[in-house]
């Protein structure tokens, strides 16, 4: 994939900022320079998920208006080396930047790092617009519902026509069990309905909750199963060929068992 | 009504100007109307008649270039930007040599454009990909879709609609009143349809559906069949 990604799905709650949080990490622990950009402005929360929330002093808003320099406002996180945050406004709202200025912005970032991962906020509207202004690829996150898959079917459309070929789909919150009773959708139903490549499946796991509240992603956790499919997801986007974990096998409770004392 | 038609004699014919603001059926019933009150004058077939003023499309251009060789025997019926090339190649190129047999070659025309009387002044689109979510496609005359058409699209046409792949967004023909359309998808599986001024409903799952099906009017019924039988 290119090297700036807007991780994007139009409905709220999939998990896109938990998926920039755990593929940033991710890359920055394959030694890449990474910065993540949340453009959800006045309903920020990239900064809490990765723990930095109190570090906060200068933000998006501020370096597009000129307040500060853009070097001020990135956030380094000292547990990971090369992972940069640079925070949104929460005072403000999305009509505060511009499309043409976020452009700029990402223009400037693309120099400074290998890549550059944009949270969209939820919606189609100006948010969305921002976050795609800069993006040369897109990765848009699904859970297995069909409300969410139309959004998603949506946002490919908008992000086509923004001139975005390269995208890929990242089903989140899978459940096999639920899978195989019929109530939820499969991976391959949701493929056929959206038709683009898949990048990974992230399956329901509880540890991310633990994870989101500590301010820890799951990606460093050797013991989630979460982790070892986010992992997976970076390797992806470096290019490297991983298959799919097989999520029927990993996911019962034996399976986790198994997978702790084998760690 | 007055005034969006103006007449102007010139040395070989006649220029007509269509004005800009009016719509095009209204250009032409206005048109029609004035030239029969003035039939009698435009009877010399030599005539030539320049159309200036309102675009128009090719369909519509072809529509009135009828007309005028049906109705009134005028054949030179150009437009003015066609005039404008043609001034200058009239100049430089010699016509080309008439045609062995002129009256047999105008038959076969005729015959062609009745065929397509029905799509007639209705341009089609043809699309080479999926309508997704939000996307709406229409249009005056057919629609083809070589791709899906997914839960949240819209294609609405005033002729008929095929779709090469899974239909699963809202598809409405005849959506102007035409009653002679259909819908072809190779996979129906729609939550509702539409034919002209009838809306079904697909209270289940259509997904088991087995091959190419065409939905079409019948009795001011909507009747889906396997494309096989007629």
């Amino acid at each position: 994939m290119e090297n700036v990604i807007v991780i994007t799905s139009g409905k709220g709650g999939v998990g896109k900022t938990t998926s920039t949080a755990n593929l940033g990490t991710g890359l920055a622990m394959q030694g890449k320079k990474v910065v993540l950009v949340d453009t959800d402005i006045g309903l920020r929360n990239l900064d809490v998920v990765l723990g930095l929330e109190n570090r906060i002093v200068y933000d998006l808003v501020d370096v597009v208006e000129g307040t500060c320099k853009l070097k001020q406002a990135l956030i380094k996180d000292k547990r990971y080396e090369g992972l940069y945050l640079l925070p949104a406004a929460q005072t403000r709202n999305k009509m505060a930047v511009a499309p043409e200025q976020m452009k700029e912005l990402v223009a400037e970032l693309e120099q400074e790092f290998d890549y550059v991962l944009i949270d969209c906020p939820a919606g189609i509207e100006r948010g969305f617009k921002n976050a795609v202004a800069g993006a040369k690829s897109a990765i848009v996150v699904t859970v297995p519902e069909v409300s969410s898959v139309r959004d998603a079917d949506r946002i490919i459309g908008l992000l086509s026509a923004n001139g975005i070929e390269d995208v890929r789909l990242l089903i989140n919150r899978l459940r096999p069990d639920l899978v195989r009773k019929g109530d939820m959708l499969a991976i391959d139903d949701t493929l056929e309905i959206l038709g683009i490549d898949l990048i990974g499946v992230i399956p329901e796991d509880e540890m991310i909750f633990r994870s989101s509240n500590l301010g820890e992603p799951a990606v460093t956790d050797n013991t989630s199963l979460a982790g070892e499919a986010y992992r997976n997801v970076t390797k992806r986007i470096l290019g490297e060929d991983v298959p799919m974990l097989d999520l029927e096998q990993k996911a019962g409770f034996f399976g986790r068992i198994k997978r702790l004392f084998s760690k | 009504m007055q005034g969006i038609i103006t007449f102007k004699g010139k040395e070989k014919g006649l220029e007509i100007y269509l004005d800009e603001r009016s719509t095009y059926p209204v250009l032409r019933e206005e048109l029609m109307e004035k030239l029969k009150k003035n039939q009698d004058f435009f009877r010399d077939s030599e005539t030539r008649v320049i159309i200036r003023g309102k675009k128009l499309s090719e369909a519509q251009r072809k529509e009135l270039r009828r007309v005028f060789a049906m109705d009134f025997g005028i054949r030179d019926v150009i437009y003015g930007d066609e005039a404008d090339l043609m001034r200058e190649a009239e100049l430089k190129i010699e016509k080309p040599p008439e045609a062995a047999h002129p009256a047999a070659r105008d038959e076969y025309t005729d015959e062609v454009e009745l065929v397509s009387n029905a799509y007639f002044d209705a341009q089609s689109i043809f699309l080479n990909n999926t309508v997704r979510s939000g996307q709406r496609i229409e249009c005056e005359g057919d629609i083809v879709v070589i791709g899906d058409v997914n839960p949240g699209g819209e294609v609405i046409a005033g002729g008929s609609i095929a779709v090469f792949g899974r239909l699963r967004g809202l598809a409405h023909a005849g959506c102007a009143g035409r009653k002679d359309v259909c819908v072809a998808a190779v996979n129906m599986c729609p939550k509702q349809l539409r034919l002209s001024g009838r809306v079904v409903t697909f209270p289940g799952e259509r997904e088991e559906v087995h091959g190419p099906e065409v939905a079409e009017l019948r009795d001011g019924k909507v009747v889906i069949r396997p494309v096989s039988v007629k």
